[in-house]
């Protein structure tokens, strides 16, 4: 019970209103990007522009709240100081630690989804929820929003002020990956999530926006190895953020000096 | 309720608490010591935040790292004054009473009965952020009360409390010693300590260097004479008197003629034949006190300062 009431609460803390409001108006101005995508520039289509602002746009804004969300379940707690109060409750630690996990994952993923249905409706209007890609991309963000956020619990646990690596592995490793060529998008979230949204390849997707949509490689990763990987990406990540923080010391810095 | 065996904590190459071996029951007991003394790694041990390198701890006959049956009768007010500053005190006390197991409507009550306790519930519906140190440390205290545990272990407590308030404070952790609690305060306020109790641990650079009743743990202390200050109408008489008693080391006769200071290393027998040294030479005897058989003097003994 105690567990349920720390989903609830934690919900309650990543969703208050001034939290939101940044994330709100990252998603307007995509949504604004994806409207005048097709007028910016006349060769670009209705399925070139969702495809390059769902890919290179949605799924970096679920990465960055996976990060930035993932990062209050414990670190920004440990920084606070206020973990304390939470190692001292009455409720095991891995039920603690998970309870404030699953709550920062959906928040998450709520963004990542509101984000998916402003662009669908900003690029194709009326026959916005026509778009099959459109759901085939809310189960991609729906496990990557588990996936990421595993990651960045395992990396939030190891490596104190752990932000710069969880932005880094975000932007830069999951934007630069998925273009290389080979099997290194094996080693991504992102290309794996590609793999289950299947977007198709797109000829006019040279920009900017194409690359960090992964449109200059190929995925190559068949998508019940992406399910696969992804399940057990997130089933080892959280097993090992149990125990990591089953072991969990807080002392707190001037202590050690 | 706390058995402490051999515990040394190592924070890589700095020791935090040398060989510390003890036991707490029920009462008030003083962890008092310097910055660094090691206070805070032992309350932290107590509360399974950190584990002993050596040595075992041991709350309830549970050891508390990250046990949730230790937890459940336990209390702790840490010393950080950390806390959600956008949420109000009410709100943080009923969250911390839900992550107790409680359902709304006990939080609730319990949340209303704590908050009366500590006279916080006029002001509880403030942000915390707007909090005054004193408001934050009845709030502290209001939430190690939740579970009304059997161990309370509460980190320098009276630190930004007014008197008014630090009278208040101890009134209150006085009432849970008398119920049965086990309660740890650990404090630098020795004058504030010394009202409420005479058991104390004193720690110094990670060491235990003394366990118990203060005025027992003065009289085994040998190497400083006791200083008694005696109250009459005839102070040079008196001095004369006992400056020849052999328990007697010094006898100063203070400014303005009214009272007379003896240094003695045993002040039992000097209690002893007092009375009758006085009644024998009809010296009039108003008062006496001893200035050092107190937290402070002790203290100042065993840390050598």
């Amino acid at each position: 019970m105690s567990a349920v009431f720390v989903f609830q609460h934690t919900l309650q803390e990543l969703a208050r209103p001034r939290r939101l409001i940044v994330w709100l108006a990252i998603i307007a101005g995509i949504g604004l990007l994806a409207a005048n995508l097709t007028t910016m520039a006349r060769q670009v289509t209705s399925l070139d522009a969702y495809i390059q602002v769902s890919g290179g746009m949605v799924f970096k804004v679920l990465a960055l709240s996976s990060a930035i969300l993932t990062a209050a379940v414990v670190a920004q707690e440990v920084e606070q100081k206020t973990i304390v109060y939470m190692l001292t409750r009455p409720i095991p630690r891995p039920a603690m630690l998970l309870a404030r996990f699953f709550a920062s994952a959906v928040v998450a993923l709520a963004l990542a989804l509101v984000a998916a249905v402003v662009v669908t409706c900003a690029v194709y209007g009326s026959q916005a929820f026509s778009n099959e890609i459109f759901f085939r991309d809310l189960r991609a963000l729906a496990i990557g929003a588990f996936a990421y956020g595993a990651v960045f619990l395992v990396v939030t646990l190891l490596i104190n002020r752990s932000m710069p690596v969880c932005l880094l592995f975000a932007f830069g490793w999951e934007s630069i990956a998925p273009n290389l060529p080979g099997d290194t998008q094996y080693v991504t979230i992102f290309g794996h999530l590609m793999a289950l949204a299947q977007h198709p390849q797109l000829d006019n997707s040279a920009g900017p926006l194409g690359a960090l949509a992964g449109q200059m490689g190929t995925n190559v990763i068949p998508e019940n190895v992406a399910w696969a990987s992804m399940f057990g990406l997130i089933a080892v990540c959280l097993t090992f953020a149990c125990i990591l923080f089953g072991s969990f010391e807080y002392v707190p810095r001037e202590d050690t000096d | 309720m706390i058995e402490i065996k051999r515990a040394s904590r190592w924070y890589g190459q700095v020791i935090g608490l040398n060989d510390v071996s003890c036991s707490l029951g029920p009462g008030i007991t003083a962890l008092l010591g310097e910055n660094g003394a090691g206070k805070t790694t032992i309350i932290k041990m107590i509360t399974g935040q950190i584990k002993p390198t050596t040595g075992t701890i041991e709350v309830m006959g549970y050891k508390p790292f990250a046990n949730p049956e230790v937890y459940k009768r336990l209390g702790y007010c840490p010393e950080i004054d950390a806390m959600p500053d956008h949420s109000s005190g009410r709100g943080f006390v009923y969250t911390m009473a839900r992550m107790l197991g409680m359902n709304d409507k006990q939080a609730k009550l319990r949340t209303e009965d704590v908050l009366e306790t500590v006279k916080m519930a006029d002001r509880a519906d403030r942000k915390i952020g707007g909090y005054s140190k004193g408001m934050r440390q009845r709030i502290k205290l209001a939430q190690a009360m939740l579970n009304d545990p059997d161990v309370i272990l509460l980190d320098e407590p009276l630190n930004g409390l007014d008197p008014g308030g630090r009278r208040e404070y101890m009134g209150v952790v006085d009432g849970l010693a008398k119920r049965g609690k086990c309660v740890v305060i650990s404090s630098h306020i020795l004058y504030e300590v010394e009202q409420i109790t005479r058991n104390i641990l004193l720690l110094h650079r990670g060491r235990l260097m003394a366990t118990g009743d203060v005025r027992v743990i003065r009289g085994l202390i040998d190497k400083h004479p006791h200083r008694i200050r005696i109250e009459t109408s005839e102070p040079r008489r008196l001095a004369g008197l006992l400056v020849e008693r052999p328990y007697v080391m010094s006898v100063k006769v203070e400014p303005g003629d009214r009272s007379i200071e003896i240094e003695s290393k045993e002040p039992d027998r000097f209690y002893d034949e007092l009375p009758s040294l006085a009644l024998e030479h009809r010296i009039p005897v108003q008062a006496f006190s001893s200035p050092d058989n107190n937290l402070e003097s002790v203290f100042r003994y065993l840390v050598g300062k």
